[in-house]
């Protein structure tokens, strides 16, 4: 008889935790700061150098080349973005710490403080989608688990901690099984759809000793004028140690 | 023959060596190119200006500005950095050819950069040589910055002459600090006989960045008890909308001011650097932006100029103007040329207190296109000054520019006081 308990209550255990695992909530916060990892956040520091494709009504309309450098630290996000080509933009920069901004381009007495809806003005319109820390600036509303191209995933909806980000709402498709953002939906403030962005990750680094897959493309389409569409490839990102110096407004100068 | 055939092999031999040592050469020096980047803007321009040279003028037949009416030029701007581990540099040397109505061909050469750093730790540097050192939020002048009294109203592609500065710097979290000391005038202006001596100024500064505000104070003193106490800060207040402000409090700052009577007792005006800055002056300004959703920027900014003249001062400083401008003979010639050189260049960055800054803008328009049109009004005299530049990015490598500048107002207000107008056409080659 005691056996018997004994099998039943271990049974009924065994059922229990089983139970919990299945109905175990995942931390979508990690799951959010991973996928951030793998698009260039979260990391002491990271460079890699940003091809940007601006193609208006299925053409070609230019092309740069811009070079990211950026750090994310417990309190704060920096990046310094230099623009290399064209020619005619070379010399601008672009210095991020926080939602803080300044730029700078050939012949300015000074670095001129900016607002993000400034920094997106021009051609590097789009490039604001490659934003990297969306743990930082969003909080997780909802989530969903959804089948996104044949690849299981989870759909979050973000929404902006504050009014200083480029979009209000995010709906952003993470893969279950590598935590690989793949799509995101970008609205505005009126709460309409304005872009979404695909995610690829081709790219092969080696962080702490562990090798893994990273974003190699992000590829932003205009969903106004939807023959509208930004490609950014990320060439040669590779982890590196800056100094806070690098991320000083007066180094904008230099 | 075995001789011939060593021989032939030992070349060889020596030669393969040789090939392998330039080898190694070479690889290196394409190493140490990889640590430089480097570019340089050759800028072709001609400039017209029109300005004050009636007899009872601040520049009496143009006696002390030497301004021309027409001129030309060609800057060369190279720029190269270096950066290898902890050690970087930057070198901006210039070579500037003007041509002057009437005076021919003139060249100089400087550095417009020259600076060392030297990154001691993660969060310690040490940086020195000939820079502009930039503190401060504002768009166009930084009562904070106790070095730089830049004001915004001059021509954007003039570059503003550097000073030498060494600097130590360090950061904790999103804290930085700095001491700063301006070791040598450079190629500063305003320094030497009939203006001001050069002081070495000692600062201190302090800056805080936060998510979305920043913060700063500098407090500076110079070899000759002029104390200045900087401060500023910005904030984003949504994706469109900043606000700033920048300010200081300065006791016994360099400025000249009128006085009654000439110590030599041979003019009635003087102007003098003297005990009447012996007090503390208050400037500062509040600054906001807004960007349209459809692109461009405006900027506006309300500035108050503690150091400028009020109504009587100024009255005074016009006086000194006419009677120096009409003082034209023996030895109160020179004299009254120093008093007009200095009303010329007061150490000012504006004469008078009340200022309004605005400016709409923007940036890389159509992918080639960048403006700015700039309207500064003085509420004192109501005078003002217009100004646009546009940039035009015709081809990759070429930039094709205009500056114009019209002075508006009464005859010796404080904004058309020298300059009326001036329109300066040219073009920016990079490579």
């Amino acid at each position: 008889m005691k056996k018997t308990i004994l099998i039943f209550l271990t049974c009924v255990g065994l059922v229990s935790v089983s139970f919990k695992e299945i109905n175990k909530e995942p931390n979508f916060e990690e799951i959010l700061k991973q996928s951030d990892f793998y698009r260039g956040g979260r990391v002491p520091g990271i460079s890699w150098d940003l091809e940007v494709q601006n193609i208006e009504e299925g053409n070609l309309r230019n092309k740069l080349n811009l070079k990211v450098e950026a750090t994310t630290n417990s309190e704060s996000q920096f990046a310094l973005i230099s623009f290399l080509k064209p020619k005619k933009y070379n010399g601008q920069r672009l210095l991020l710490r926080g939602n803080n901004m300044w730029f700078v381009k050939r012949g300015m007495r000074r670095p001129v403080p900016i607002s993000g809806r400034q920094r997106l003005s021009g051609s590097a319109a789009n490039a604001d989608a490659a934003a990297a820390n969306y743990f930082i600036d969003y909080d997780i509303k909802n989530t969903l688990s959804e089948v996104l191209d044949g690849k299981d995933c989870w759909k979050l909806e973000l929404v902006a901690k504050n009014s200083l980000v480029s979009y209000s709402k995010i709906d952003y498709w993470i893969s279950k099984d590598e935590n690989f953002g793949l799509k995101a939906d970008f609205f505005g403030k009126s709460g309409k759809l304005i872009k979404t962005g695909y995610f690829d990750y081709q790219n092969d680094v080696t962080f702490e000793g562990k090798p893994c897959k990273y974003i190699s493309k992000i590829t932003i389409v205009d969903k106004i004028n939807t023959e509208d569409k930004t490609i950014l490839e990320i060439l040669e990102p590779a982890f590196k140690n800056f100094s806070n110096a690098k991320f000083q407004k007066n180094s904008l100068l230099e | 023959m075995k001789k011939i055939v060593a021989l032939i092999c030992a070349l060889m031999l020596e030669g393969n060596a040789f090939a392998q040592t330039q080898e190694k050469e070479d690889s290196k020096f394409k190493a140490l190119m990889k640590q430089v980047d480097w570019s340089v803007d050759i800028l072709p321009f001609t400039r017209i200006t029109k300005f004050d040279e009636s007899t009872e003028g601040i520049n009496p037949q143009n006696r002390i500005a030497g301004l021309d009416h027409y001129n030309a030029g060609v800057y060369i701007r190279p720029d190269v950095k270096f950066r290898k581990h902890a050690v970087s540099m930057f070198i901006k040397p210039r070579l500037n050819t003007d041509w002057r109505e009437g005076k021919g061909l003139e060249t100089e050469f400087y550095f417009q950069q020259a600076k060392l750093k030297i990154q001691l730790n993660d969060a310690l540097y040490v940086a020195g040589g000939q820079y502009i050192k930039s503190i401060g939020t504002s768009v166009y002048i930084n009562p904070s910055n106790p070095y730089f009294l830049e004001s915004g109203r001059l021509n954007p592609k003039i570059e503003l002459r550097p000073m030498n500065f060494v600097e130590l710097n360090f950061t904790k979290g999103n804290w930085d600090f700095s001491f700063i000391s301006n070791v040598h005038e450079g190629e500063a202006e305003l320094f030497g006989f009939p203006f001001f001596n050069f002081e070495r100024q000692h600062g201190l500064l302090a800056e805080y960045y936060g998510e979305s505000q920043t913060i700063g104070t500098i407090l500076s003193i110079s070899e000759d008890k002029r104390y200045h106490l900087g401060f500023y800060g910005q904030r984003n207040l949504s994706d469109a909308t900043l606000v700033w402000f920048d300010g200081a409090i300065n006791y016994n700052p360099n400025r000249f001011y009128p006085q009654d009577g000439h110590s030599t007792e041979l003019l009635p005006f003087e102007m003098v650097n003297g005990s009447e800055n012996k007090k503390y002056f208050f400037s500062g300004l509040l600054g906001a932006s807004y960007t349209f959703s459809f692109g461009p920027t405006l900027n506006l900014e309300y500035y108050y100029n503690g150091k400028g003249y009020d109504d009587k001062t100024f009255d005074l400083y016009n006086e000194t103007i006419v009677s120096g401008s009409l003082s034209n003979f023996d030895i109160i010639f020179d004299l009254s040329n120093l008093n007009l050189g200095r009303a010329a260049n007061t150490g000012l960055p504006y004469l008078r207190r009340n200022y309004l800054f605005s400016q709409i803008g923007e940036n890389d328009l159509f992918g080639e296109l960048s403006y700015n049109l700039r309207y500064f009004y003085s509420f004192d005299d109501q005078s003002s000054q217009f100004s646009s530049l546009i940039e035009w990015n015709t081809w990759d490598n070429l930039e094709l520019f205009s500056v114009f500048i019209a002075n508006i107002g009464a005859e010796r207000s404080s904004f058309n006081n020298l300059l009326n107008n001036q329109l300066m056409l040219g073009a920016i080659w990079r490579f």
